[in-house]
């Protein structure tokens, strides 16, 4: 057999593959936009289950009170697995961190914007963070905030992550994830089921928790860009 | 009112439909990259619009934001490299 039948035979094969794929696609696109026609507009799914109970959960937004009461364990998960993605960063690109150079050395623009900017962010970023108790916030929307400051700081060629000591940096990026556990494991102590708040404290513990998650989000972030950043520029 | 709304969801459904078959059919990645940023934005828009401001705004800062910036990234390291990461590891 000659090479070119070998290519001949190989399209042929990607070409059969990739028609049962275009069908499968098809099915599958079919099945859904079936199922959101015939979605049952008016049930409004679980609203009312959450609001029913909104008063013992700490929060007044249904959607934290979903994400870090109701399904906390959820939100937990997230947590770790983001942690993850980090500890894969380092283990494949090397954790040391470099010291950004300044994308444009000199130049007062830059300088100038992330003088105006970050200041801004660490603003909205504790906003976000205070605002999930009562309206669309939370964790992770502050974090990303918080954490894309610490990139633009890399980014000006000032002293960001990398500067961090490495235990600080490590403790940080895993306070969200142990302040799960503890808020899981307390719960157990005193004779209630996993993750299951007192109502009294619940509000507390909530914006505890949000709060040291809000760090290492920011933290896997910022870990996340400039530690690929990192290992191509080497 | 209704009317300007009308349009303007249409609209967005339009742009966005247009935006992911263009990002997913564009052979240039540079361009891939941005409209997929802008994609996220709209998306960010269209959460608004379905009044899920949550996830809109999840959706601005790690859908258009967070990815943008890793893709750009990876984009950067591809042209420098002249590869992709897997290829230079099979020659090492």
């Amino acid at each position: 057999m000659t090479d070119f039948d070998d290519v001949a035979e190989e399209c042929s094969a990607s070409g059969l593959l990739m028609s049962v794929l275009a069908v499968a696609v098809a099915n599958l696109t079919a099945l859904l936009v079936f199922s959101v026609l015939t979605l049952d507009r008016g049930a409004g799914g679980l609203t009312a289950a959450v609001m029913s109970e909104i008063d013992r959960t700490g929060v007044e937004h249904p959607v934290t009170a979903v994400l870090l009461n109701f399904r906390s364990y959820d939100t937990w998960l997230e947590l770790i697995v983001l942690f993850l993605s980090v500890l894969g960063v380092f283990a494949l690109r090397g954790g040391r961190l470099r010291a950004g150079d300044s994308l444009a050395p000199g130049g007062q623009v830059l300088e100038a914007l992330v003088g105006l900017l970050v200041p801004i962010m660490v603003l909205v970023g504790g906003y976000l963070l205070w605002l999930g108790k009562s309206d669309a916030g939370g964790a992770f929307q502050a974090g990303v905030v918080l954490g894309v400051a610490l990139v633009m700081l890399w980014y000006g060629g000032l002293s960001s992550v990398e500067a961090m000591p490495p235990r600080i940096l490590n403790a940080g990026l895993v306070a969200g994830p142990v302040a799960f556990l503890a808020a899981a494991v307390h719960p157990i102590v005193s004779g209630r089921a996993m993750l299951q708040f007192p109502e009294v404290y619940a509000g507390t513990i909530i914006l505890a928790v949000e709060t040291l998650a809000t760090a290492s989000i920011a933290l896997v972030v910022a870990c996340l860009v400039i530690g690929l950043n990192t290992a191509s520029k080497r | 009112m209704t009317w300007i709304t009308w349009t303007f969801d249409l609209s967005l459904a339009i742009a966005m439909t247009i935006l992911a078959w263009r990002v997913v059919a564009t052979t240039e990645l540079f361009r891939a990259v941005v409209m997929f940023i802008t994609f996220g934005l709209l998306m960010a828009l269209a959460w608004t619009r379905l009044h899920a401001p949550d996830i809109a705004l999840a959706e601005a800062a790690i859908g258009a934001g967070l990815t943008g910036v890793l893709l750009l990234d990876t984009l950067g390291h591809i042209q420098r490299t002249g590869r992709a990461e897997s290829e230079a590891a099979a020659d090492d």
